[in-house]
């Protein structure tokens, strides 16, 4: 193999100092292509969330808002450990990894027509988004998303609620909260 | 120029890494440049980068991917292009490999048309094996090469 490579330091220099060139100018076509794109991002901004295909979004006012007129039932797609460290008041466990198990009981309870709130720990996380769109699919038409999540809601200093049983029984949880919430009146 | 470096089954082997890490490079990136929204989002489920950072990296990086894979392809700065390709390449298998011991189950956010795909044992031996591949145009490159090296190849065919 003597003699097939080549690499002194001066290649080598040669090369880096060309890399270092090649990032540069992806990195200002990028900037600059990001800048005239319609489907361009915020450079330092959040992460974008995945688009919502005939699921609205509510924004943190809005969510509060309904909550204050009791209209609506919060969906906490977090995992059961979550859910029990603190949620939503009156917000039902409904985790993504155990949706087809838990949903199950949910269409006796809860009628189709009722509108739904799904969040998860906040901006990062998708999966109250997916959640929404599984609940579509069981036949909820009226599903919003609320993208700030528990994250925003915690940080706004909106009341909170502890579960009394956290985590092992995720499914008494949640039988426990959907009781308590179909006896609640129906605003709005 | 050392003897034999021009001929032969090296330059073939040359031609192909150039050919196979240069289109990996070109459509991955130019996918990902049409959805920087759905990039930045698989760079955040990798909970590698601080959130700040992601979604600059998701702007910029497919466009070095893109700069890199038509250098590769045109045979121009080869050497160069394969260095950053090699690092790109080296990042990917940290980030992959880290993801698997930590067992996260994400999109391995890699092309869009294969958004389903998950980070995987596969992805890992995927990217090892385009990271030799830019090695070996690391190690044995020659800058400016380009077409001449095609006609090489069909010379060696004599």
């Amino acid at each position: 193999m003597k003699g097939r490579f080549f690499l002194d330091a001066g290649t080598l220099l040669v090369a880096g100092r060309r890399g270092v060139m090649i990032c540069l100018a992806g990195a200002v076509f990028g900037v600059l292509f990001n800048a005239v794109s319609p489907r361009g991002i915020g450079l330092l901004g959040p992460v974008p969330h995945r688009q919502a295909k005939g699921i609205g979004e509510l924004r943190l006012e809005e969510a509060w808002a309904l909550h204050k007129e009791r209209t609506g039932v919060f969906v906490d797609a977090r995992s059961a450990e979550e859910f029990g460290a603190g949620h939503i008041p009156g917000a039902l466990l409904l985790p993504l990894d155990d949706f087809d198990e838990a949903v199950s009981s949910w269409t006796d309870l809860i009628p189709l027509e009722t509108l739904l709130i799904t969040y998860c720990a906040g901006a990062g996380c998708d999966s109250s988004l997916d959640v929404a769109e599984l609940l579509k699919e069981e036949g909820y038409s009226r599903v919003k998303v609320f993208f700030g999540g528990w994250e925003q809601w915690k940080g706004a200093g909106y009341p909170v609620e502890k579960a009394e049983q956290t985590g092992k029984e995720p499914k008494g949880t949640s039988r426990l909260q959907l009781n308590r919430e179909v006896s609640r009146p129906e605003g709005g | 120029m050392e003897p034999g470096h021009n001929t032969g089954i090296y330059r073939v082997i040359e031609l192909a890494a150039r050919i196979v890490v240069g289109l990996v490079f070109l459509l991955y990136g130019l996918d990902k440049i049409t959805h920087p929204d759905d990039f930045a989002r698989a760079i955040a489920n990798y909970r590698l980068l601080p959130e700040g950072l992601v979604n600059l990296v998701a702007v910029t990086l497919p466009w070095v991917e893109c700069v890199c894979g038509l250098l590769l392809l045109a045979g121009q700065w080869v050497r160069s292009a394969a260095l950053v390709s090699a690092f790109l390449l080296g990042v990917f298998v940290v980030a992959v490999s880290i993801t698997l011991v930590r067992g996260l189950d994400i999109n391995c956010g890699c092309l869009n048309a294969e958004a389903g795909r998950k980070v995987g044992f596969k992805l890992l031996v995927e990217d090892l094996l385009l990271l030799g591949a830019a090695a070996v145009l690391v190690l044995k490159a020659r800058d400016r090469i380009g077409l001449r090296s095609l006609v090489g190849v069909g010379e060696t065919k004599k």
